[in-house]
């Protein structure tokens, strides 16, 4: 197949222009991807961002310190809703931020974020507790820059009014003192 | 004319009508009648105890609520009173516990009303269609001046997530009020909604908050009590509580020190619920409010009110606190303390001190005063026997706190008792690349300006600044960011992971670009080439980790010393000198002295429950060292002599508090060594060198050890450096990679 000069007027390394083509070929699907990618970005920027749920702060000692945000504490039963978390780092430090809570519910299988069936009827003690599921890169480092901003996604088991207290930690140690480095959230969860 | 019904936000997406106005006057009326009945139920509790459990079943209680979140909240309930020094009692939290278990929520929920309905003032009820009504509670009993913390029980059946809020006439303030209003407004109140509570009520159909009472007005009064929960604007509803305020009686100090001078004596009062005296949250500087105990010397006295106490006393870690049971009754009485020690490591030669301790930032407040001042801070280090407290100033309130910078021991510092006010590199400059402690500055701001703005983002240069003026210069809270593992090199852990050959993360403000700057000199104050950094700073961190760098730097043949510190109130607000540096000086202290015995590691390490003095190496070859611990119940310690960071010989001793002298065998070294004697994790000598055919320390895997930590930490750092100290970062940097593999080519 003879290429066409004339949509792509390429000659690379003058040897064979079917290479022409193919270059041209790649452009064209670089162009296309970049369109995309932006029609894409136009389309986020079109989402609304999550609702602020914490705001965390890391002073110049590294003491990791999480306040709640403005966000509307809804959840819906059986599905995954999804917050902003802001962090304020002022230490510049670069190690990952892990969240901790004793709500969230163990995994049947390790590491595995996949939604459980959904129990029903009275359950009590650690079941009880255990509510929800978190989805948050734990292992993510922070980039250092003095600001920047996380997804969390958070699922519940149950419905009507739940509460939990999340905590955040940058390394062994650095959670700020008088409980400055969680939050007790209430949220009401609508019936699936 | 009709007026809309007005509607209250209570979450993002859902809406609660609250009332109509004319709903709000019959709902006035029916409160006003229930008052009058009210009122003369209150007055009848104060004589009867049986009334008083009258009132309290006249609270509205709920069927059931879902048992998660009201545990939840009622650990959190439990956990803020504690913290403002008003625990529940024992058997309350006890059972309360017990439900964790119990399956049957609507048991949950009666077992929780049951126990707290009667610490209750009131109960606020919100309806469904969001009118409310507040229902008077049990009376309050507060001291002159004093506060009481109280309960509110709020049964939101309207599902509302706002902030509740109170008020009364009697608690408006009295400067801006009316001459014949002043009687009226002998109350103060406050919703205590700090942590670990949620400012927002959660929409739980029951929960319980915190109201703290106080009254300038000694008698029985009848006040008002008001609650909204929608703001200022909202909508209110009030009831009438009773008030008895008695007189607080003075409680004066003698505190003397095991010789029978006067000293600080630090005190813990608590009444027989153990409420804790005087209330924290209403705390100003000398006393910490995120404290339990107060520091009080003889002569000095607090108000307290009629009744039974316990007070802990104690002077620093080496005392022996004391337990008192004190009556307080209409006369002035004297707490009369005098410390028992179980060491006294000044009389040893040996004086405590505290290099890194904070007078703003973290914990403290930045109103009324942005931190507290030099008195405050003297206050609590003799409080706690720290002979020698270098306060730091640093990044917060940094401008109001360099004040009181002035090159030698403050002024209010009382003999053997020095307060010296010196810089943390934190929040500002290469505080990226690790904290530095600053001692003994002549200048506390570096050319170009007076603040923290224009400081060198590159470590070194930093240590440039302050070594060119004589500063003994050291690390911070080190094992910050040396928990994460990214490697590891060959090498053989020890007993306790020390040593140990994970590469560390250096991802956080630890002793980082210290693994440069050890292989450094710089200029000191003549021109002489000295060490750029003198000491790495432990006893606050991670013990595996801080204590870890520092081995395999000491293995290769760099002779870093340990200091001790608290990083007090941003590591631990508990008290000052938790981590502690026993500096041997003979004579009289002096704080130049002191900072350079420090620097020259003639000093040991310690929590304060073990003691190390007089580690020598002996004539033949031995080596000895003076041991004293005391910890609970007296257990049988390890005291290891270690060589180049590995164990040579252990042995045990009683922690009973006796001082005895430990000589361990001559060891048979194959290399030269340092050699220290530690007690693992409380205390550590700094290292005797021995040197075997005058060859310097090189342990081969600690120098690979070094050089990859190098290289991870300029992975880490390298973004931290402003563009116009690059070049000076890259260069050091590039010493330090020659140096450290130029001792790595003396080991083959």
């Amino acid at each position: 197949m003879k290429p066409s000069n004339a949509t792509c007027d390429v000659v690379w390394l003058g040897n064979g222009q079917w290479f022409g083509e193919l270059v041209c070929a790649c452009l064209c699907l670089l162009l296309l991807s970049l369109l995309g990618g932006a029609n894409a970005n136009a389309q986020d920027e079109d989402q609304p961002e999550p609702e602020v749920l914490i705001t965390v702060s890391i002073s110049p000692e590294a003491r990791v310190k999480a306040s709640p945000g403005s966000a509307s504490r809804v959840l819906r039963q059986g599905e995954w809703t999804e917050f902003t978390v802001t962090i304020e780092n002022t230490a510049g430090i670069t190690s990952p931020l892990v969240i901790e809570s004793e709500q969230q519910m163990r995994d049947e299988s390790s590491g595995s974020l996949r939604e459980p069936s959904l129990v029903r009827g009275a359950v009590h003690d650690h079941e009880r507790s255990r509510w929800m599921r978190l989805d948050w890169d734990a292992e993510k480092p922070l980039t250092g820059a003095p600001k920047e901003t996380r997804r969390l996604r958070i699922w519940s088991r149950d419905h009507g009014v739940r509460s939990a207290v999340l905590n955040f930690n940058a390394g062994q140690g650095t959670q700020d003192l008088g409980f400055r480095s969680d939050v007790l959230l209430s949220f009401r969860v609508l019936a699936r | 004319m009709r007026t809309e019904p007005r509607w209250v936000k209570t979450l993002g997406y859902d809406w609660v009508r609250i009332k109509t106005p004319s709903f709000v006057i019959w709902v006035r009326l029916v409160v006003g009648l229930w008052l009058l009945v009210g009122v003369s139920t209150s007055r009848a509790n104060l004589q009867d105890p049986v009334a008083a459990d009258d009132a309290v079943a006249a609270l509205p209680s709920v069927g059931r609520v879902d048992a998660q979140p009201l545990l939840l909240l009622t650990k959190r309930l439990s956990e803020a009173l504690e913290t403002i020094g008003s625990p529940l009692n024992a058997s309350a939290t006890a059972e309360m516990a017990t439900l964790a278990e119990e399956p049957d929520d609507a048991k949950v929920t009666a077992t929780i009303q049951r126990l707290l309905d009667p610490l209750c003032v009131a109960a606020v009820e919100i309806s469904p269609d969001g009118s409310m009504q507040v229902i008077a509670g049990q009376n309050v009993t507060v001291e002159e001046n004093g506060w009481r913390a109280m309960l509110v029980k709020v049964l939101n059946h309207a599902n509302v997530q706002t902030q509740l809020q109170t008020r009364s006439p009697n608690a408006l303030p009295i400067p801006t009020g009316p001459q014949d209003e002043i009687e009226n407004r002998w109350m103060s109140l406050n919703l205590h909604n700090e942590r670990p509570l949620d400012t927002q009520l959660s929409g739980l159909e029951l929960e319980y908050r915190i109201l703290l009472i106080s009254s300038v007005r000694v008698g029985t009064h009848l006040g008002k009590l008001a609650f909204s929960p929608s703001g200022e604007n909202g909508t209110w509803a009030n009831t009438n509580i009773t008030v008895e305020t008695v007189p607080a009686t003075k409680v004066e100090f003698r505190v003397t020190d095991a010789d029978g001078s006067d000293c600080m004596g630090c005190f813990e009062i608590r009444d027989a619920l153990g409420r804790v005296y005087p209330a924290q949250p209403k705390r100003l500087a000398p006393d910490f409010f995120f404290q339990t105990q107060i520091y009080r010397e003889t002569g000095e006295a607090i108000m307290l009110p009629r009744g039974t106490y316990t007070v802990i006393c104690s002077h620093g870690p080496e005392s022996v606190p004391e337990t008192k049971t004190i009556q307080v009754g209409e006369q002035p009485i004297v707490i009369d303390y005098q410390v028992e020690r179980w060491i006294d490591t000044a009389k040893l030669g040996y004086w405590s001190g505290d290099h890194h301790i904070h007078a703003a930032g973290c914990l403290h407040y930045e109103n009324p005063t942005q931190g507290v001042h030099p008195p405050d801070m003297l206050r609590h280090i003799m409080g706690e026997d720290v002979k020698v407290g270098c306060c730091l100033t640093w990044g917060p309130c940094f401008d109001y706190q360099k004040q009181f910078f002035t090159g030698r021991p403050d002024d209010v510092s009382r003999y053997p008792y020095l307060l010296r006010y010196d810089v943390e590199v934190s929040g500002f400059g290469s505080h990226e690349s690790g904290h530095l402690n600053l001692l003994k500055l002549r200048e506390q701001i570096p050319a170009g300006g007076d603040s923290k703005n224009h400081w060198p983002t590159l470590g070194l240069n930093t240590l440039k600044f302050a070594k060119r003026q004589g500063a003994v210069t050291g690390t911070a809270h080190s094992g910050n960011g040396l928990g994460q593992v990214v490697g590891r090199v060959a090498g053989v852990d020890g007993p306790h992971k020390l040593p140990c050959f994970d590469i560390p993360a250096f991802n956080g403000i630890g002793a980082h670009e210290f693994i440069m700057q050890v292989t450094h000199e710089v200029d000191g104050p003549d021109g002489e080439k000295v060490p750029a950094i003198d000491f790495i700073a432990t006893m606050d961190t991670t013990r595996e980790h801080e204590w870890n760098i520092w081995y395999h730097v000491l293995n290769c043949g760099i002779p870093i010393v340990a200091s001790g510190e608290t990083d007090f109130p941003c590591i631990t607000g508990e008290r000052v000198g938790l981590g502690r540096v026993y500096v041997s000086l003979p004579g009289i202290l002096d704080y130049n002295d002191w900072v350079e015995a420090l620097r020259r590691g003639e000093s040991y390490v310690s929590d304060g429950s073990a003691h190390l003095p007089n580690f020598q190496r002996n004539e033949d070859g031995t080596f000895s060292v003076d041991v004293a611990t005391r910890k609970a119940e007296f257990p049988d310690i390890d005291v290891e002599l270690i060589a180049n960071g590995y164990p040579l010989e252990v042995q045990k001793v009683k922690a009973n508090g006796t001082m005895q002298t430990l000589t361990f065998a001559a060891p048979k070294l194959e290399q030269s060594s340092w050699l220290a004697v530690r007690v693992f994790p409380s205390a550590h000598t700094n290292p005797i060198w021995v040197k075997l055919n005058d060859k310097p320390v090189r342990v081969a895997t600690s120098i690979e050890w070094c050089l990859s930590s190098l290289e991870q930490c300029w992975r880490e750092k390298a973004r931290t450096y402003a563009p116009a100290e690059m070049g000076d970062a890259r260069a050091a940097y590039d010493h330090a990679r020659e140096v450290y593999q130029g001792m790595l080519n003396e080991t083959k």
